[in-house]
């Protein structure tokens, strides 16, 4: 089995090797490019998948080195395959084999506008040699070469259509504001190399972080690799990158990017926090290192960790839908969406490491269930994001314009691609039947948890604010779908851009429906996926913790009062499809009803009212006044500006002009940053005075740093 | 008088010397005054090797004499005439630039301080002083700005180093010697030429016109 | 056999007069072809004898020859192996450099002449520096250097040239002057604490005996040593005369001087480095070269950020990179000293590579100026490919060389606990990197033919409307015209797009066309539609910029087709060795480094 499953993994990385290859020897035939370029891509991210599958249900952590870079160092390429590299594994070819066969229609628009369409294949392909190189690298040196290079390859797809200035922009705050945040990976992973006797292995991180390693260097370790993955990830405050770039990259590398790249953050901050600073040596711990009975040997991470997680989760996600909400470009959007998913997910994961940092029996059960639930979340955007990225991308490509104000009525001349989109609103609007409805329940559930069995007075009153945050974001993320679907899809065309939409071509049909229908399967088959991903969340916890989780019920508090008592498991399964499709049932028993008692369709057909004036389109509720209400609500935060501005015929009754405008301001374009960035560019200018072209000042330079030296250093 | 007491004198009016020139207006003179700086410094060497009786620093002076005094003085009159530059103007006072000159000295006699040297001819203040007259050829080139004076300036630089080989080791390795001589020659053989072609091509050997270059 | 070997590192010598004389005479067809000839085949011989007696000394040890004139160990032959590779790119990227240079006017058959006599006479005295034994020959030699390459940087003879070459020869000699000095002290102390030899500026010997130097003239010998020699290094903030000199060279001669000369005195500071570690104690030294490696790299970010001159940008990149070594060299430990050594070669290496990359750049686009060169990888797919690789090498970005060594000094730095230098190194690094990486962006990305307009609140508009997909983003804005009144587009749709939910006004379904309608825009230029963004109003305030629409010349004559051809050509292997070089560094290079590391200690 594990050899099957090794095999597949390097079939896959071969196929995606055959895709740069096939990219760039059939540059000169773009449309085959395409094909064969993307063909592999699917066959690599099936293969991978398989491979990831079986991994899982393996959990034995396979290893392997490839050749080692530095010696004394060790500074090598060496590969581990535990159940957590295996999950994102997974999450990687998942999300490659949804999008590979939807990018083969969609980068046919490049070939009409003569870019070199065979770059992106083959930029497309390599990125996911380095995903994979990310996540199944077992040292330090190799995640960072390979971060960097999963990088500076999504740099080079974002920036793929750099003719537009805007572009060239975001590309370039993109790759400056990661290339930082990996500064604050390095020093994060250098630290451990210090605490692993020079050691670069992950494996000596893990020994070297035992009881012996220092208060503030874990904490330094954790703080530093929270800024750098955070960073990546899109938490706040070092999101601004993601709002910029996702939506000027080509739209199935936007679904890459939001679906599968910011969660190898999530990766990395997953192997620091609970892998690599667990330690497993035994031994007399400082004040806060406790190690708990049935975990002997572990240390334990100090219970703030977590806090500052779920403050941060919470407010990324706060925020993230909030300009979510008010946002008019469609991929700026659901780029905003993904921050707040991220936050989501990084709630799931404070309530994880919260539990996974007390000393109580029933710990090991909540932190399974936090992890899954951030898990299982993970897994659910990944499916519904490229969906939504893959339907923006099927509108870009039909209307040429993403904005909102301007679509409507697409769901007349783009059945298809309105209904998966549909999908993934209600996916994402966490609605059942679909998968995001469970991973929600799960991050609530797990919420509750906290309230109920975390032991401090704050551990609940956080709990109980997060609670109530989270249940705030879903319900705007609920509203933000709506105006998206309604505003885009429904209703009359707003421009001529959106009257001349036509349906998209079968493989990105193909790519949207199979994410959709993937979406509702996850949903149903919660329990298939919590068995799927036993190994992954046990592997800290110890086997056999997930017993007392249930997708659905989740919290059997009789059952957690007292670990190792197992007594419910899958076999609620039955059940649980019963409870889930009851609404849907309700729905069409209700219809069902409302046909039979109401009698046949009335129609009327009149004019609408409309003041004297004839009804344009561009009249209609869009999406701004859709959430105006909402806007004011927020306003505090969101700092909205209007400016009226009017143009007198003869003053002050006949107007000839008004001019109306009204926005968000970006906090970075906002006046404070404006005025920080022409003082920074002032000092600039002042310091060069320093270099003025004398050459009596330069040599001045050599006598004081002369006289500096002979006077001070004796 | 002792030899000692002889090379302290000579020191001292190396120093003097330099003094003036970092305080002479004209061209003509600093020039002048240059030349008499490296006559000063060959007489010195001569007494030297006449005391310790090693032969090559002869050679050394007479290579002073025909480099320094001689070759130095005749490719900077050739380029003054073809200047036809007299006066330098728009400088720091003389009174801040004597200031600063004796905070140099001061800081050269703190830094010579420390040492003990075993070997030398005991000349309390032959080594301060070509420190100083390092750390003044320094300044000369930092506060003037015609172009002459900056080769001006690089000379005494040179002279005070001589001055310390000659004080402490009786000079360097010969080869070494023979390398020094030969660099400064070519050396100022080329700032000179460069000197009269800046002169050309910016019609003026104000080195403060030069500042085209920035950033 | 050895000391013969070493000899014939010079047989440059002899034909650079020949070269010169070639020059003179009036040969009627290929003259140039001749010089050209005569005046490559010398360091392509030299480059092979020091590669073969590098790998001699990486293999066998240092060797001594010439009865104590000559030396060579470890140092030397990393120091060999680099100037050697280097002088090889310069001279083959020469060719076709200067043919084109000749093609468009700009030199003549003397200048070239010219050209190679003084390039024959830098690159044995540069090999030269690093073999001999003596100190004070070394110090001759640097001095010799700097006087021969003083007539290759003021090459075009243009103002600029004049003024730069006046620059580096006033600033380079009066810190050889200070090293003078600093060697002088040593000398002193040799003779002083050391039993009377013959040898006494010998580096055998006094390394032997290092222990036993006074304290207190060693100190005062390395501030001057590091002040002088670090003035031709290019050490902060004496570096003042790099940034000049090497951009107004001609692009062979800058990455000769950025890759090769500037090794050369780090060499001097290296060795006396070694010297005053035994004789004071390790925090002396290491304290100061700590101190002028950080500042050099952070002295230059002011003016890497706002820099419109492609060479001068690579120029300060080079006093950054020199503030690495040097800062590796002051850490120290087995891991930094390992890390200088790699990344004395690397560094060498990718500059070299980067400033042949920018003389073609230069060579097509015929300036240097950054803001007038856009849209590199439409016009030249491959140079502007180059251009990306070079950036992202000499910023130190996998998977590039440089970032192997960049990486490992952070990580000395960490290991001997130096953890604000490292912090501040990294965040430094970052901004560096940023600054680089914007300008690469703007030389090579964008379209070749934008024009540009003069600024009235529009930015670049792309002049092909059909392609781009407007980026209108958030805001809600409405024309409540007057009846009868057409309705204006306001087109802006390629404004820099900053801040979310920008004005945009929004077109009734009776406005014609898509968004980059012309006529619409024309319109709303007219003033009609004025918006009083307040980023708008600053736009206003700035002088406007004109600036000349780059044109890419499409006919090219066809000996310029094939300059270009082969200079691109000359450019692959290095920027190959760039990339194999990040990916995998092979064992023996990693056994060579530590031998330098050995020696650095």
């Amino acid at each position: 089995m594990i050899f099957l499953a090794t095999s597949l993994l390097y079939i896959s990385f071969a196929c995606y090797a055959f895709g740069i290859l096939s990219a760039f020897c059939f540059s000169l035939w773009p449309t085959r490019a395409i094909l064969f370029g993307y063909t592999f891509a699917t066959i690599g991210s099936v293969t991978g998948l398989a491979a990831a599958i079986l991994f899982l249900r393996e959990p034995q952590s396979q290893r392997l080195e490839l050749f080692t870079a530095f010696r004394f160092t060790n500074a090598g390429f060496e590969i581990l395959i535990d159940p957590l590299a295996a999950f994102f594994l997974l999450i990687i070819c998942l999300g490659g084999s949804l999008v590979s066969i939807y990018a083969i229609g969609y980068s046919q628009d490049y070939i009409k506008q003569g870019k070199n369409v065979s770059l992106l294949v083959a930029g497309y392909n390599f990125f996911f040699i380095t995903m994979l190189a990310v996540v199944l690298a077992n040292n330090a040196f190799m995640f960072l070469v390979a971060w960097e290079l999963m990088s500076l390859v999504s740099y080079f797809l974002v920036s793929f259509e750099h003719e537009k200035k805007e572009v060239r922009k975001a590309g370039v705050i993109y790759i400056v504001t990661t290339h930082f945040g990996t500064a604050f990976i390095t020093a994060s992973f250098l630290l451990l190399f210090l605490a692993a006797g020079q050691n670069l292995s992950f494996d000596a991180f893990r020994a070297g972080t035992g009881a012996g390693f220092s208060d503030a260097a874990r904490n330094a370790v954790f703080l530093l690799a929270l800024i750098g993955f955070g960073t990546k990830a899109g938490l706040m405050p070092m999101h601004f990158w993601l709002p910029r770039a996702h939506p000027v990259a080509p739209s199935h590398v936007s679904a890459l990017m939001s679906g599968v790249m910011i969660k190898t953050a999530i990766y990395g901050l997953v192997r620091i926090s609970f892998d690599l600073l667990g330690g497993r040596t035994v031994g007399a711990g400082t004040s806060s290192m406790v190690t708990v009975g049935a975990d002997a040997g572990r240390v334990l991470p100090p219970s703030w960790w977590g806090i500052l997680l779920l403050i941060v989760g919470l407010v990324s996600a706060l925020l993230g839908v909030l300009y979510a909400l008010v946002e008019v470009d469609l991929k700026k959007l659901l780029a905003f969406s993904s921050i707040e998913n991220m936050g989501i997910i990084c709630l799931g994961l404070g309530v994880a490491l919260i539990f996974y940092s007390l000393p109580l029996p029933n710990a090991p059960a909540l932190t399974v269930l936090a992890l899954f639930a951030a898990f299982f979340h993970l897994l659910n955007h990944t499916v519904f994001k490229s969906l939504l990225f893959m339907g923006a991308g099927a509108v870009l490509h039909a209307t040429h314009t993403r904005n909102l104000e301007q679509l409507g009525g697409l769901i007349k001349s783009m059945k298809w691609t309105a209904l998966f989109f549909l999908a993934g609103c209600l996916a994402i609007s966490a609605l059942p039947p679909f998968n995001g409805f469970i991973s929600e329940w799960l991050t609530f559930q797990a919420l509750l948890g906290l309230v109920s069995y975390g032991p401090e007075l704050w551990h609940k009153v956080i709990g109980l604010l997060t609670l109530g945050g989270l249940s705030l974001t879903g319900a705007l993320a609920a509203t933000t779908f709506i105006k998206a679907f309604g505003t885009g899809f429904l209703a009359q065309p707003r421009s001529q851009a959106a009257v001349h939409a036509h349906e998209v071509s079968k493989t990105m049909r193909f790519g949207l429906g199979l994410a959709a229908a993937l979406t509702a399967l996850l949903g149903l088959g919660a329990a298939g996926v919590l068995a799927l991903l036993k190994p992954a969340l046990e592997q800290w916890t110890g086997a056999g913790s997930s017993q007392a989780v249930n997708p659905l019920w989740s919290l059997p508090s009789s059952n957690l009062a007292n670990s190792g008592n197992t007594n419910v498991s899958g076999g609620a399964g039955n059940l649980n499809l019963l409870i889930l499709l009851l609404p849907l049932v309700l729905i069409i028993v209700g219809w069902g009803i409302a046909r039979l008692l109401g009698g046949k369709n009335r129609r009327a057909i009149d004019e609408t009212w409309a003041c004297g004036n004839t009804l344009k389109p561009s009249m209609e509720y869009n999406s701004i006044s859709f959430i105006k209400p909402l806007r004011r609500v927020f306003q505090f935060v969101l700092l909205p500006f209007r400016e009226v501005k009017i143009t007198y015929r003869i003053e002050p009754y006949f107007v000839e002009r008004i001019e109306y405008q009204s926005g968000i301001k970006s906090l970075l374009n906002s006046d404070t940053f404006r005025l920080a960035r022409h003082f920074l560019s002032y000092l600039n200018t002042e310091i060069k005075v320093i270099q003025n072209g004398s050459v009596r000042l330069y040599l001045s330079y050599i006598l004081v740093t002369l006289l500096i030296l002979l006077v001070f250093t004796r | 008088m002792d030899t000692v007491k002889l090379l302290d004198f000579s020191a001292l009016i190396l120093l003097f010397s330099t003094g003036l020139l970092v305080v002479s207006r004209r061209l003509e003179l600093a020039i002048g005054l240059l030349a008499f700086q490296s006559l000063v410094l060959a007489f010195i060497s001569v007494l030297v090797a006449a005391t310790t009786g090693i032969e090559h620093i002869y050679l050394a002076s007479i290579l002073t004499v025909l480099v320094k005094v001689v070759g130095a003085t005749a490719v900077l009159i050739y380029v003054l005439r073809k200047v036809k530059m007299r006066r330098e103007t728009g400088l720091m006072s003389r009174g801040l630039s004597l200031a600063l000159v004796v905070g140099l000295i001061l800081v050269s006699y703190n830094t010579i301080h420390p040492i003990k040297l075993a070997n030398t001819i005991s000349s309390p203040n032959s080594l301060p002083v070509a420190m100083s007259m390092v750390l003044i050829g320094l300044f000369i080139m930092v506060s003037r700005k015609k172009a002459l004076m900056a080769v001006v300036g690089l000379i005494t630089i040179e002279n005070g180093l001589f001055l310390i080989a000659l004080s402490t080791t009786y000079g360097m390795p010969l080869l070494v010697e023979f390398g020094i001589f030969f660099d400064v020659a070519v050396g100022v053989m080329l700032m000179g030429f460069f000197a009269f072609h800046i002169n050309t091509v910016f019609e003026t050997i104000n080195t403060d016109e030069l500042n085209r270059l920035k950033g | 056999m050895p000391a013969f070997l070493y000899l014939t590192l010079l047989p440059c010598l002899p034909l650079a007069f020949v070269a010169l004389g070639l020059s003179r005479l009036h040969l009627r067809a290929r003259q140039s072809t001749v010089i050209i000839l005569a005046g490559t085949i010398g360091p392509v011989v030299a480059t092979v004898m020091a590669l073969v007696s590098a790998f001699n000394v990486f293999t066998a040890g240092p060797v001594v020859a010439g009865e104590g004139i000559f030396y060579l160990d470890a140092l030397s032959a990393l120091m060999l192996a680099v100037i050697a590779l280097v002088s090889l790119l310069a001279v083959t990227y020469s060719i076709p450099y200067l043919n084109r240079e000749m093609a468009h006017g700009v030199i003549t058959i003397s200048k070239l002449g010219w050209y190679y006599f003084w390039l024959n006479l830098l690159i044995p005295a540069m090999y030269a520096t690093v073999i001999v034994n003596s100190l004070g020959i070394t110090w001759v030699l640097v001095e010799a250097t700097t006087l021969v390459s003083a007539p290759l940087v003021g090459f075009y003879g243009r103002k600029e040239s004049l003024e730069a070459t006046w620059k580096y020869i006033i600033i380079a000699m009066v810190g050889i002057s200070f090293a003078l000095l600093g060697i002088l002290l040593t000398y002193v102390a040799s003779l002083n604490n050391l039993p009377e030899s013959g040898a006494s500026l010998d580096w055998t010997f006094l390394l032997k005996n290092a222990a036993s130097l006074d304290p207190a003239l060693m100190k005062l010998a390395f501030i001057f040593i590091l002040v002088g020699y670090g003035t031709k290094t290019g050490l902060a903030p004496m570096h003042t005369w790099l940034p000049d000199a090497h951009s107004q060279s001609p692009s062979p001669i800058s990455a000769l001087l950025s890759g090769a000369l500037l090794n050369c005195a780090l060499y001097g500071i290296l060795r006396f480095n070694s010297l005053t570690k035994s004789a004071v104690g390790p925090e002396f030294s290491s304290g100061l070269l700590i101190i002028f490696g950080l500042l050099s790299i952070a002295f230059v970010i002011p003016f890497m950020i706002k820099q419109i001159d492609l060479k001068r940008l690579l120029a300060y990149s080079s006093v950054e990179h020199m503030g690495i070594i040097v800062l590796a060299v002051g850490i120290g430990g087995e891991l930094g000293y390992f890390a200088a050594a790699l990344h004395i070669f690397n560094h060498a290496i990718a500059k070299a590579f980067m400033f042949c990359v920018a003389g073609e750049v230069t060579e097509r686009y015929h300036t240097r100026d950054i803001r007038q060169i856009r849209g590199i990888v439409h016009s030249a797919p491959l140079l502007g490919t180059f251009l990306f690789a070079g950036t992202l090498a000499v910023t130190g970005t996998p998977p590039f060389n440089v970032f192997v060594s960049e990486f490992l000094v952070i990580t000395g730095a960490f290991a001997s606990h130096n953890y604000w230098a490292a912090g501040l190194a990294l965040a430094l690094l970052g901004v560096i990197f940023a600054s680089m990486l914007y300008h690469c962006v703007a030389m090579a990305f964008g379209r070749a033919n934008e024009l540009i307009l003069p600024s009235d609140g529009a930015s670049t508009v792309p002049v092909h409307p059909a392609m781009s997909l407007p980026d209108s983003s958030g805001a809600s804005g409405f024309n409540l015209a007057a009846p009868h009144m057409p309705v204006q587009v306001a087109s802006v749709s390629a404004l820099s797009g900053g801040s979310s939910n920008e004005e945009l006004a929004l077109s009734g379904p009776d406005a014609s066309g898509t968004w980059l309608d012309r006529a619409a825009f024309r319109r709303a230029r007219t003033g009609l539609l004025t918006l009083d963004k307040p980023s708008l109003a600053a736009r206003q305030t700035r002088p406007p910029k004109r600036r000349l629409a780059v044109e890419h010349i499409k006919t090219k004559s066809k000996s310029e087709q094939t300059n270009n051809r082969v200079a691109l050509l000359i450019l692959v292997l290095p920027v190959l060795t760039l990339l194999v070089l990040g990916l995998w560094v092979p064992s023996f290079v990693q056994d060579w480094a530590n031998q330098v590391g050995a020696v650095l200690r």
